[in-house]
């Protein structure tokens, strides 16, 4: 009678398929045999206990991909005590640990790790032995979805489907599957460092060829880019400040009587007075291009600032019509 | 292949990344596509598996590497070692970055997302793009050509889709009706407004709100306490403020939409509601919200302008000027002109409209898809812990531009005019810094309100009663006006070592922060290389902490004669393991 022990990493549990068809191998396998399932946190936290020297086989399933696989020293000896001489452990095993593996006192034969008879005893060969390592390589090959990567996910879809409505369905079970992997009750293990990717190696894994670049920047001779870059050296802010500047005294130059300078002072002294501005047919014509007999008038200096020219002294100030007042509280606040 | 199976999510700390990911949205309108957005932290993540068939993520890098807010706990999901190969292998994505190659971590954000998509199983619907700001094309230059991609994938896909109309407006997302059931509220709702629960919401009072630069200042930098229950919070974390219009600014609104101003009190039907931090207010009419989630006082973007033009009656020749000129404003065209009415001189989107009043008539329906939503502001914790009272320190922003009305910050106008006994609503975030182990000396570099860190730090180990060893590089315009210091800490500690730098006052001996810090480099250099101190800068963004860092690396390379690169690489190597702290905003 042989013991074996099935362990499951959290992921596989939720795929009852998967977990079918390993038991179905298994029984495929032994004719004689006890069955144990356990999920490895359970175990390697200590929630469950394992019994020394304990089990014929051990199979381990985990659908991570293959660089995820990593065990730690401690587990390595915990699945070696728990073996029985000659006991195999099978299943998803790391491939670039079988120094630790070794050195736990394992041997590794075809990525199987056996646990070895004592040295006194190996002269006592047994044949029986032989039967599950004759069945090795069937065992990889039913499996071989669950041990390559991409994990086992999809391995429902491994079979062609016969009929849509099966397809239907095990899209349906698939999405369920992965539905599980978005459940906001995480246990306290997902929280562990050692249970999230580092996200600075994604950095040196990222592909950088093909990437969308814009075409050329072609600006038209002799404009300048009219926006200054954030932390600007050139002097382009500046410029731009000063421009601002510079329309606020233009504007000032039109509303002369309310406000003589852009100072706070000024501004207070406006707020007192609820400015008021009554563009006359005078006014307009020594700065409004749009009064006829003008030359160069555009037109749209009324209109307001999304239709007024580079430059236009009126830039900044609400649209109007001549003879129209114009409410610099406007908005029912404070200028 | 449905045609609710394009989701497209954004990580955004600015609105720059969630502008282009809403403009993006509105493109595959006009094809007849249909897609949901939303940001990256927000979107329920089992729609990846059941609703969605294409994926397109646009994300920004912030600070040193890092990924915007709204996009960490996505971040968080992906990086699950046990998640496997082919979990999303029914998705076609394709993604955009945006950064700022002057940074060394160029668009680490979106890098690592599109990788571990991959990994994940994600095939290729369109090539990816790393938009560079600083780039003489700028991000626009990127997002054209990568949209353009985006779109001829995605129609091969569905090949019997046909352009819409140009005329015709796509669907609203958060379709907003008025109700035909409920009682009209009476329009003065501020002494009894009521917020769906969060339960992340703190809620407390106003206890001071001090101005503590002097009045002649050019700066009005406020002191703001707040009492509240059960808080708890450490150095370095910070807290959101939740602040909301103007009444006359509300009110200004619906007087140019009058078809509005009938029904603002009437109760609000929203479909597909979208998620608002902080709750969504209960008694919901127009008027609400507008007042406490819509926010009319930012600057319009194209994706505004793109679905504006089209409530733009053009049955007059000045209606079809204006349409023709909203419509520009909404295109790649002339970029140019769009960001010098809009961006430059700060015009408000409240402004813009009020400009455009003559022809526009903007449906309800429309609302929560044109004006985007108030966001939360984020402040830096200035006291000690405390279970019942938080405080922080804000700078009032206030400025001029070409536009005559004052420029001023939503929320600091907010702030400015609470009084003592206001009821504001807030929410505490934890932050990565600590301060605290092994207590070594700490070099805190802070520039203006970047003060506020560190004061939290600073009375902690204070009150810790510790040897724990401070030095604090201050720096402000002048000595006798905002010098914040000042009001912090009268007393001397033996352990607490400030070094002022007033950059306004004629002769003092440090101007600015770097000056105070390379003239003490022997003293930095054998804190930094001998006794394991950890650096904490914090201030405005920009040239600040990249001329900090420098400076540290040139005492570096002074005090030890190294190469410039050695010490830079040992400045990098501290940033990665948490003992150099950057908080700019």
């Amino acid at each position: 009678m042989s013991r074996i022990l099935l362990l499951l990493h959290p992921t596989v549990v939720t795929d009852q398929h998967l977990v079918e068809s390993i038991k179905q191998d298994i029984k495929l396998k032994h004719e004689n045999f006890t069955l144990e399932q356990q999920i490895i946190d359970r175990v390697t936290r200590g929630e469950v206990e394992l019994f020394r020297d304990s089990y014929n086989e051990i199979r381990y399933i985990n659908p991570n991909s293959p660089e995820y696989l990593e065990m730690p020293l401690s587990l390595i000896q915990l699945f070696y005590n728990v073996l029985q001489s000659d006991g195999k452990l099978y299943g998803d095993l790391p491939k670039d640990q079988d120094l630790d593996v070794l050195l736990t006192g394992f041997v590794i034969e075809d990525g199987v790790w056996i646990k070895p008879r004592p040295v006194e005893t190996v002269l006592l060969k047994k044949k029986s032995t032989g039967e599950a390592k004759k069945k090795l390589p069937s065992f990889k090959k039913l499996n071989a979805a669950v041990t390559s990567s991409p994990p086992e996910l999809t391995d429902g879809l491994s079979s062609p489907p016969t009929e849509e409505d099966e397809e239907v369905s095990i899209k349906r079970k698939l999405d369920q599957t992965k539905l599980s992997y978005f459940s906001d009750d995480d246990s306290d293990s997902d929280n562990d460092v050692d249970s999230f990717i580092d996200e600075n190696e994604l950095i040196t894994q990222t592909k950088m060829d093909g990437l969308i670049i814009p075409k050329k920047c072609e600006l038209p001779n002799g404009k300048r880019r009219k926006k200054a870059c954030k932390d600007c050296t050139c002097g382009l802010k500046e410029l731009e400040e000063e421009e601002a500047d510079t329309q606020r005294t233009l504007q000032d130059s039109i509303l002369g009587k309310m406000a003589q300078s852009a100072t706070m002072e000024a501004i207070k002294i406006e707020e007192r007075l609820k400015a008021k501005v009554q563009f006359r047919e005078e006014d307009l014509s020594e700065i409004d291009f749009t009064v006829q007999g003008k030359t160069g008038g555009c037109g749209s200096c009324s209109l307001g600032d999304a239709f007024r020219c580079d430059g236009c002294p009126y830039l900044g100030l609400p649209p109007f019509k001549p003879g129209e007042v114009v409410t610099l509280d406007g908005f029912g606040e404070d200028i | 292949m449905g045609q609710g199976d394009i989701t497209i999510l954004y990580g955004s700390e600015t609105g720059n990344a969630e502008e282009y990911a809403r403009y993006l949205k509105h493109t595959l309108g006009t094809y007849r596509l249909k897609s949901t957005l939303s940001s990256l932290d927000e979107f329920p993540l089992k729609k990846l598996i059941t609703d969605t068939a294409f994926l397109i993520i646009i994300c920004s890098t912030t600070g040193q590497g890092e990924l915007p807010r709204n996009a960490k706990k996505f971040m968080k999901f992906i990086l699950k070692r046990k998640l496997p190969n082919d979990l999303f292998q029914h998705l076609y994505l394709t993604t955009f970055g945006l950064g700022d190659s002057s940074y060394s971590k160029f668009n680490y954000a979106i890098k690592k997302i599109h990788t571990r998509m991959t990994q994940l199983g994600c095939q290729e619907l369109s090539p990816r793009s790393e938009a560079d700001e600083v780039s003489p094309e700028g991000v626009d230059g990127f997002y054209v050509e990568w949209e353009a991609q985006v779109v001829q994938s995605l129609l091969k896909f569905f090949p019997n889709t046909t352009k819409l109309e140009e005329a015709s407006v796509p669907m609203p997302q958060f379709k907003v009706t008025i109700s035909n059931h409920g009682i009209e509220t009476n329009g003065d709702v501020a002494s009894q407004v009521k917020f769906s629960e969060d339960d992340s919401i703190n809620i407390g009072t106003v206890v001071e709100n001090k101005r503590i630069t002097s009045q002649d200042h050019f700066q009005d930098v406020r002191d703001f306490k707040i009492k509240s229950e059960d808080l708890q919070y450490l150095p370095g974390d910070t807290i959101s403020l939740y602040p909301c219009n103007h009444d006359q600014d509300v009110e200004a609104l619906l007087e140019v939409q009058p078809h509005w101003a009938q029904i603002a009190d009437r109760p609000l039907l929203i479909k597909n509601a979208p998620h608002i931090e902080g709750g969504i207010v209960k008694n919901l009419t127009l008027r609400t919200l507008l007042k406490y989630h819509l926010d009319i006082m930012s600057i319009p973007r194209r994706s505004f302008f793109a679905l504006l033009w089209h409530f733009c009656d053009s049955s007059t020749e000045d209606g079809q000027r204006e349409q023709e000129k909203l419509k520009e404003f909404g295109s790649f065209e002339e970029p140019e002109d769009l960001y010098d009415y809009a961006n430059r001189p700060r015009r408000s989107i409240l402004e813009t409209i009020l400009e455009f009043q003559n022809n526009l008539v903007i449906p309800i329906a429309y609302i929560l898809d044109l004006f985007p939503l108030i966001k939360p502001r984020f402040f830096s914790i200035a006291s000690r812990p405390s279970a019942s009272e938080v405080e922080i320190i804000v700078a009032i922003v206030e400025y001029k531009t070409i536009i005559r009305r004052i420029r001023r910050g939503l929320c600091t106008r907010w702030l400015k005019s609470l009084q003592p006994g206001d009821e504001i609503r807030f929410s505490i975030q934890k932050s990565s810094f600590s301060y605290s182990e092994n207590k070594p000396p700490i070099i805190m570099v802070a520039p203006g309100t970047g003060i506020a860190p560190m004061k939290s730090v600073i009375d902690e180990v204070l009150h810790e009663n510790t040897e724990q060893e401070l030095y604090l590089f201050f720096g402000c315009r002048f000595q006798e006006k905002d010098h914040l210091t000042e009001s912090f800490w009268q007393a001397e500690y033996p352990n607490l070592h400030i070094f002022n730098c007033f950059s306004r006052d004629k002769g003092y001996k440090y101007k600015y922060v770097q000056d105070g810090l390379f003239d003490q480099y022997k003293l930095i250099g054998k804190l930094i290389l001998e006794e394991n101190a950890k650096i904490f800068v914090c201030g405005s963004s920009g040239k600040m902490p990249q001329q900090v860092k420098i400076t540290f690396s040139e005492i570096l390379k002074k005090y030890n004669s190294i190469t410039i690169e050695e010490a830079q690489r040992y400045i990098l190597q501290m940033e990665d393991n948490g003992r150099y702290k950057e908080d700019a905003w």
